[in-house]
């Protein structure tokens, strides 16, 4: 058995009732490796081409990894695969809590689910194998009432009354964490699945366990001291956002027809630290706890995330921060993820506003949105249209070109005409409008360095370099946020008005020449922790490299099942607002997309369509 | 009349989250900001990125960059997350 691997995974039908253990093929498991990468492998393999994401042959997979329940730092997390009935592209959607390693713990590294039951029922997952039980109870219930009726040891992914009436961005929660995006829990929905729990206490096999611990040690050391890991994220946990986003002008404000507003103070990090954070949470084994339990009206739940805070606060005209919560807190036990929900909400109040829709949406409206948050979740009245998304919404009521949205997917609360790079990014992602897949805004806006946000220099060398990073840290599987980490504390020093700052990010801006160089070489070298943590958990020697290589694979796998389904380059685009609507002065126009794509194709080893090439495909040992 | 958003550790020291200038560039501004602090707390606070209207000051022109009543200024510090 390799190490990091439970070595078999199960397949359960929910219409025969039929589950089997199974081993994964060798090969597929050393080139994907785990969570993201083999989640696509899997969907690849074991669906046929066309297939609608609600078809009882639809599969949905939840996946670990290697270093998931090892107790690495920001190892726990599980990551669902699907093909998304908001989009038609793959879904995959990542989520921590601590469902990740009671699954692995109970002898899996990834569930299979296929087939439809004829009545509610839930998974339960333990180390003597996997049993169908009956939901009928729990359906019609929410998230939170849905975990608690469910055994309180168990690891928990659940749906709530979104997934179950299949609005096509419904979620899946475990513990206050969610799997977003995509419409995963609309899946799950589909299959009249409520649950998957799952309980075990197996230990997992890692090779080199002396120096495993070492290593466990020395980066929590590191990430505890590095100042975003350390200090920014655990103060105001992804609510610091909110202040520089604003400053930075790329805050979604009305449905992006602005980036910012005078009261986003109102909705920021800092207001919640000075006025109702109660504790910090975090999910298992993650020293950095960028989590919020917050108090509201003398009861205590989740503070929101900065996405939450963008799209269902800033972008609605809302800057009462206990509002907010109340949304989040109402999407999270609805299902809904919060993302979709409120640029879908945004959408539809600029519908409104332009006469184009009738409804009592109106920006700051608390009490109208709050109804609206409800009848999506229940598909009731103006909740059926919303329930489907911004695309289907436009394509319906008009306002294509202020749909904000790609491939289907509403676009998270980073404004791309104040980061190109994310612009890009946003376009060219295999599962739509999303901005966790390389996180380039870090790169250009966010944070400490900030590579021109209004040029298009290098801006694909860097997203091609981010999205195989993140690509390859969530099939091992790890959280993202550990990557902010990369850029030395010493950078957080820098004053950045001074004349040193704009001279080294003016030449970083150059380096496309490098990165690409660094794209090609199959650097041995282990400088981070990503390549160290695999290589003392599996026992095999891995360098930088070859985790530039894994996620250009998964990525690559991705975009052919993308093909596969029609999704095609007519798609990597973004809507006209944010390509031909200016929100800085002295600038005429938005992301001046086409000259990136072009570029990012190329070095991406694609076709002029986006395609990419036998060359590629065979260099990356990918079976089609 | 131009308004100041300064970053929150700032905000504290001067005991408001937003204020409105006469300023006529980013220098005298911060020039105005920085006579509100004393040495300790200016230098405690000042490394943060000053932007005008959501643009950097060094890709205007520095701290000479000129301002005008609609304007507004931010001082922001590195963030992250999802």
């Amino acid at each position: 058995m390799p190490g990091g691997s439970m070595n078999q995974y199960l397949d359960v039908d929910l219409s025969t009732s039929d589950i089997k253990e199974r081993r994964f093929d060798r090969r597929d498991q050393d080139l994907y490796v785990g969570g993201r990468g083999l989640g696509i492998r899997m969907l690849y393999d074991e669906t046929e081409p066309g297939l609608d994401s609600f078809d009882e042959k639809m599969v949905l997979i939840f996946s670990v990894g290697p270093l998931t329940g090892t107790g690495a730092p920001q190892s726990n997390r599980f990551v669902v695969t699907t093909k998304s009935p908001l989009t038609g592209t793959l879904a995959d959607s990542h989520c921590g809590g601590n469902f990740a390693t009671k699954l692995k713990k109970a002898g899996y590294d990834a569930v299979l689910i296929r087939g439809k039951s004829a009545k509610p029922v839930y998974l339960e997952i333990t180390e003597a194998g996997a049993e169908i039980k009956d939901a009928s109870h729990l359906w019609g219930q929410g998230t939170r009432d849905t975990q608690d009726a469910l055994p309180e040891s168990a690891g928990k992914a659940v749906i709530g009354p979104a997934g179950e009436n299949r609005v096509r961005y419904a979620c899946i929660v475990s513990e206050n964490r969610v799997a977003g995006r995509g419409g995963t829990g609309a899946v799950m929905g589909a299959k009249n699945l409520k649950a998957v729990i799952a309980d075990g206490k197996k230990p997992i096999p890692i090779a080199q366990p002396e120096e495993y611990k070492k290593l466990q040690k020395d980066i929590t050391k590191f990430l505890l001291d590095h100042p975003m890991t350390g200090s920014i994220l655990p103060e105001l946990g992804t609510a610091n956002l909110v202040m520089t986003t604003a400053g930075r002008n790329i805050i979604p404000t009305r449905n992006f027809q602005a980036g910012q507003d005078p009261n986003s103070v109102e909705i920021s990090g800092e207001k919640m630290r000075d006025e109702i954070l109660v504790r910090n949470d975090g999910c298992l084994s993650c020293p950095i706890r960028c989590g919020r339990h917050v108090k509201i009206a003398d009861r205590e739940t989740k503070g929101p995330e900065y996405e939450t805070i963008g799209l269902l606060g800033n972008n609605l005209g809302i800057f009462d921060l206990k509002t907010v919560v109340e949304f989040g807190e109402m999407c999270d036990d609805l299902g809904l993820d919060t993302i979709s929900c409120g640029n879908t909400l945004g959408f539809a109040t600029e519908l409104t506003e332009r006469g184009l829709l009738e409804s009592n949406l109106a920006w700051g409206n608390t009490e109208a949105y709050r109804q609206a948050i409800e009848d999506a979740a229940h598909r009731r009245g103006l909740g059926e249209d919303l329930a489907e998304g911004a695309r289907k919404m436009s394509e319906k009521y008009g306002g294509k070109e202020y749909a904000i949205h790609v491939k289907g997917m509403e676009l998270p609360a980073y404004d791309p005409r104040g980061c190109f790079g994310q612009g890009l990014e946003y376009a060219v992602n295999n599962r739509g409008g999303c901005h966790v897949r390389g996180s380039v805004m870090y790169l250009e806006a966010t944070g400490p360095i900030s590579l021109d946000p209004h040029s298009t220099h290098s801006k694909p060398e860097l997203v091609i370099f981010q999205q195989n990073s993140n690509a390859a840290i969530s099939s091992l599987v790890m959280c993202y946020f550990s990557t902010y980490a990369t850029i030395p504390a010493g950078a957080f020093k820098m004053d950045p008005n001074s004349l040193g700052y704009k001279l080294l990010t003016g030449a970083m801006l150059h380096a496309g020449p490098v990165v690409r160089l660094m794209l090609k070489l199959k650097n041995p070298a282990q400088l981070l922790w990503f390549e160290k943590f695999l290589s003392t958990v599996t026992g095999k020697k891995v360098g930088m490299g070859d985790i530039n290589e894994l996620g250009e694979r998964v990525i690559n796998l991705e975009r052919l099942y993308n093909l596969r389904e029609g999704i095609d380059n007519t798609q990597d685009t973004l809507p006209r607002r944010l390509t031909h609507e200016s929100i800085f002065p002295n600038q005429e126009k938005g992301v001046p997309l086409e000259p990136m794509l072009a570029s990012y194709y190329r070095i991406r080893g694609w076709d002029v369509r986006g395609v990419p090439t036998q060359k590629t495909i065979r260099k990356l040992q990918i079976r089609t | 009349m131009p308004a100041f958003v300064p970053h929150s550790a700032l905000a504290k020291l001067l005991g408001t989250s937003r204020m409105e200038s006469n300023a006529a560039t980013v220098r005298a501004l911060v020039d105005e900001v920085k006579g509100r602090l004393s040495k300790e707390e200016w230098e405690r606070v000042r490394r943060a990125a000053i932007l005008v209207n959501g643009v950097a000051i060094h890709r205007l022109e520095g701290l000479d960059t000129p301002l005008a009543p609609e304007d507004t200024i931010w001082m922001v510090v590195p963030s992250g997350g999802g």
